[in-house]
């Protein structure tokens, strides 16, 4: 009887409702009529030969083998792989298939599935192997690959590609090639603008950095990201909308963070990404917004419905272009929605099911206007009880925010275009990024990322010595919570010299270099107040110390050639400005320099051809045309 | 409801009429399957492991049935893998094992006798085999363990590991426990109708 009962078991498998229509009496459903449609459509860009799915869906004989598999996979919706609620937000691509559908592939399946005449069936896709768009412009490869076991939990990976840049460029198309589509689940693309992430593994960023997800200093300036970059089974290559395109800078890093999933035996994964640039800068600025409470991500072991919000009120009119739920294996029910100023609400999204394995960055067909006002929710639900299949943790444990897969994180991500006021002025996003910040800090006050954004935001609008005092008191509070933390110390040390506090800023920059020797900026900006006191030696030396850092720093060289000029050491000058012009051979001001220092030193034929270069840069520069001028004068 | 009854009671009859049938030292020409002989020899208990090349599900569960063939295999347990769909080929077969380390006992059974024998459907499945008279009697179908819910449902790691279990308590003599859940992964390919 034991085994009566086991097969009984077997056979508890769920029972779908099957509401679709199927005129099955008037027609039989053929595999060429019916069925090579939908699964060419619907399955055939990840199911063909070479592509993402573990088998090919583009034949007849293939769509027999798979007939009960699919039925059942269909009809769970497991496949296509689609997430989202129908009737929460109008997405682009959305795969989810129709009940007809569903229907036709469940009759085709239990009436014998038939292939009919094959000279009805559409002619199958074609997919080629090589990169959809052409040959990328840009091809960055993995430094070296990984080895995925063949069995155990799936591994979380984020590869770091240095960019051989000389100049910046602009991104218009991007494909990931995650090299076997088989391993890897899916795949999110960051860019790190100040190679942080490498600089924090000096010695096995090669190998890649393990971690779900990956927080990277944004750098110096206000650039705040903009894209989301990613890539799943089913992504073709990535083609921004025109006049989007995104920004590299030299020193730049992609950083690619992939979910690996092992098949079963031993494989090797080594990405490439394949990039497509376009001369034309963007005319749209979009900025990537961040709802989410990890703080209040404290889940008791067992809690079946732990719940998340947050809220962001608009202050400026946005359009909504994409957005991007994210939790880890605890995450149950994800929701996001807006409430107009008119009190109306807007649904954006509804994943009443989440499975990390199928998540996604969801694109709407159409872009979400969002007036000024517009209040964004995200309710998020978690289930750490064992009761859920996908706990990482057996028996459950108190779970809190991390970026390990037992830890949770409860994140939606919205790519907004911000549509300023007519009279506004400045960077649209800057009040966007604003309100985020303000809104991080409702949560946590001490939050020193938003503190630092925050007073940052302040010191680009700083006009009066009242205002830069103001940056400096919200970079203080960032650096009580992150002590000796040397580039908040430096922004401080620019916010107090800017207030008119040398003394302060020269304090905070000594401790910069003291907490951090190897910061470049802080070294530089001493140098530059010890010259500006007229303290020459210790000038040079923190110079010298900041081109030890950084060889290719042109500002700290002509630093060098202002400091050995008023030393009177006028070779030394010299050798530095011919450094200047080699490092940024297009600046007319800087050859001028450099023939008055040749000139200066008896060099007549040096200068006058500095002078010449600097008139074939700038025909206008009427310093080099006068000292030209001058030059050829004496000479007579 | 309705289904699941039906279901239980066509098995029930069809174990009814077939589970003596099973030969125990092999393969008969009446059969269709090939390959190792499906012999006990001395071995107290045989393993068949229903596997499919191009199933990712078999495939991940792969290096668990050998590490369960490992770990049971010098305790008197024989270990089979069954290839049961007939899109199987000579080359796909000895391909797949050597990608992932299959051992020689390999049976193909494209006209899925030993399947519908041993009332396995699924890749993967196991079945565990004990003598009975001059036959084979199966006295565990199912899962290999409950990593795989169904078919879009993973836990990250098996919290049961039901056929280890299941042989356990046949080496020890107790009765077998069942299986706590269904056989997932990939359907056998239906048999062309006759």
């Amino acid at each position: 009887m034991q085994l009566l009962w086991a097969v009984s078991l077997v056979f508890n498998l769920m029972a779908f409702p099957r509401t679709g229509k199927v005129h099955a009496a008037e027609v039989p459903v053929t595999y060429s009529r019916q069925i090579a449609p939908v699964l060419y459509k619907n399955c055939a860009s990840c199911h063909h030969t070479g592509g993402s799915a573990p088998f090919a869906l583009t034949s007849y004989a293939e769509a027999r083998r798979w007939g009960a598999t699919l039925d059942s996979a269909v009809a769970s919706r497991y496949m296509p792989p689609w997430l989202p609620e129908p009737g929460h937000g109008n997405f682009a691509d959305s795969r989810r298939l129709s009940l007809d559908e569903i229907a036709l592939i469940h009759h085709w399946v239990d009436s014998g599935m038939l292939e009919g005449d094959p000279a009805e069936a559409p002619p199958a896709p074609v997919y080629k192997g090589e990169w959809q768009l052409g040959p990328p412009d840009l091809v960055l490869e993995v430094d070296s690959p990984m080895q995925v076991p063949a069995s155990g939990t799936d591994l979380f990976r984020n590869f770091i590609l240095p960019l051989p840049l000389k100049e910046s460029k602009w991104v218009r198309a991007m494909e990931i090639r995650p090299g076997s589509p088989r391993v890897v689940h899916h795949a999110n693309l960051i860019l790190d603008r100040s190679g942080s992430l490498r600089r924090g593994h000096p010695d096995d960023w090669k190998q890649g950095i393990p971690g779900m997800d990956v927080v990277v200093d944004a750098g110096e300036g206000f650039d705040p990201d903009g894209y989301f970059l990613d890539w799943k089974p089913d992504s073709s290559a990535l083609v921004e909308p025109p006049g989007m395109a995104w920004r590299l800078d030299p020193g730049n890093d992609l950083i690619l963070n992939m979910h690996l999933k092992p098949t079963g035996k031993p494989e090797t994964v080594r990405a490439r990404i394949g990039l497509y640039f376009t001369p034309d800068p963007p005319t749209k600025l979009p900025i990537l917004v961040q709802l989410e409470h990890d703080a209040a991500l404290d889940i008791p072991a067992g809690d079946a419905n732990f719940v998340v919000e947050d809220s962001l009120k608009l202050p400026e009119a946005a359009d909504l272009l994409a957005i991007y739920p994210h939790a880890h294996y605890l995450g149950k029910r994800l929701k996001g929605w807006a409430v107009l100023p008119s009190g109306g609400r807007k649904d954006l999204i509804l994943i009443p099911d989440w499975d990390i394995n199928r998540q996604s960055i969801y694109r709407y067909a159409e872009p979400v206007p969002l007036p000024a006002g517009t209040v964004i929710h995200m309710r998020y639900s978690y289930d750490n009880s064992a009761a859920n299949p996908h706990n990482p943790n057996s028996p459950p444990i108190r779970v809190t925010a991390g970026n390990r897969s037992v830890d949770e994180m409860g994140h939606l991500w919205l790519q907004l275009l911000p549509h300023p006021a007519p009279d506004q002025a400045g960077d649209a996003r800057g009040p966007i990024l604003r309100a985020w910040m303000e809104n991080v800090l409702t949560k946590n006050p001490s939050d020193p990322t938003a503190l630092f954004n925050l007073a940052s935001l302040h010191m680009a609008e700083a006009k009066t010595p009242a205002d830069f005092a103001a940056a400096a008191t919200l970079y203080r509070r960032a650096l009580a919570a992150r002590p000796n933390d040397a580039r908040m110390m430096t922004a401080l040390a620019a916010a107090l010299l800017q207030s008119g506090d040398t003394e302060k800023a020269r304090e905070e920059l000594a401790a910069a270099t003291a907490a951090d020797p190897t910061y470049a900026d802080a070294l530089y900006n001493l140098a530059l107040i010890e010259a500006s006191a007229n303290q020459l030696p210790e000038a040079l030396k923190h110079l010298k110390a900041t081109i030890a850092l950084e060889p290719a720093n042109v500002d700290a060289h002509r630093g060098l050639v202002a400091i050995y000029s008023a030393q009177g050491s006028l070779g030394d000058a010299v050798r530095e400005q011919r450094t200047v012009v080699s490092l940024a051979p297009g600046q007319a001001g800087d050859w001028n320099d450099l023939g008055v220092m040749l000139a200066r030193g008896g060099d007549s034929a040096g200068a006058a051809e500095a002078f010449d270069r600097a008139l074939a840069l700038d025909p206008g520069n009427s310093a080099a045309r006068a000292n030209l001028s001058r030059l050829q004068a004496a000479s007579r | 409801m309705v289904p699941r009854i039906s279901a239980f009671l066509r098995f029930a009859a069809l174990f009814g009429s077939l589970l003596p049938g099973l030969p125990r030292t092999a393969v008969a020409a009446t059969t269709r399957h090939e390959g190792t002989p499906l012999q006990l020899g001395d071995a107290r208990a045989a393993v068949l492991f229903f596997i499919a090349s191009d199933c990712p599900i078999s495939n991940r569960t792969l290096p668990e049935m050998l590490r369960v063939e490992h770990a049971f295999a010098s305790r008197g347990v024989r270990f089979f893998f069954v290839y049961p769909n007939s899109t199987e080929t000579a080359a796909t077969i000895r391909d797949h094992r050597a990608a992932f380390g299959i051992g020689p006992n390999v049976l193909t059974d494209p006209g899925q006798t030993l399947a519908r024998l041993a009332a396995a459907n699924t890749t993967p499945e196991a079945a565990v085999l004990i003598p009975q008279g001059k036959g084979l009697k199966p006295v565990y179908v199912g899962r290999i363990d409950d990593r795989y819910l169904n078919i879009g449902t993973e836990r990250p790691s098996p919290t049961r590991h039901d056929l280890e279990s299941a042989i356990a308590a046949v080496l020890a003599g107790r009765p077998v426990p069942p299986p706590g859940g269904p056989a997932v992964g990939c359907a056998f390919m239906t048999l062309p109708a006759k």
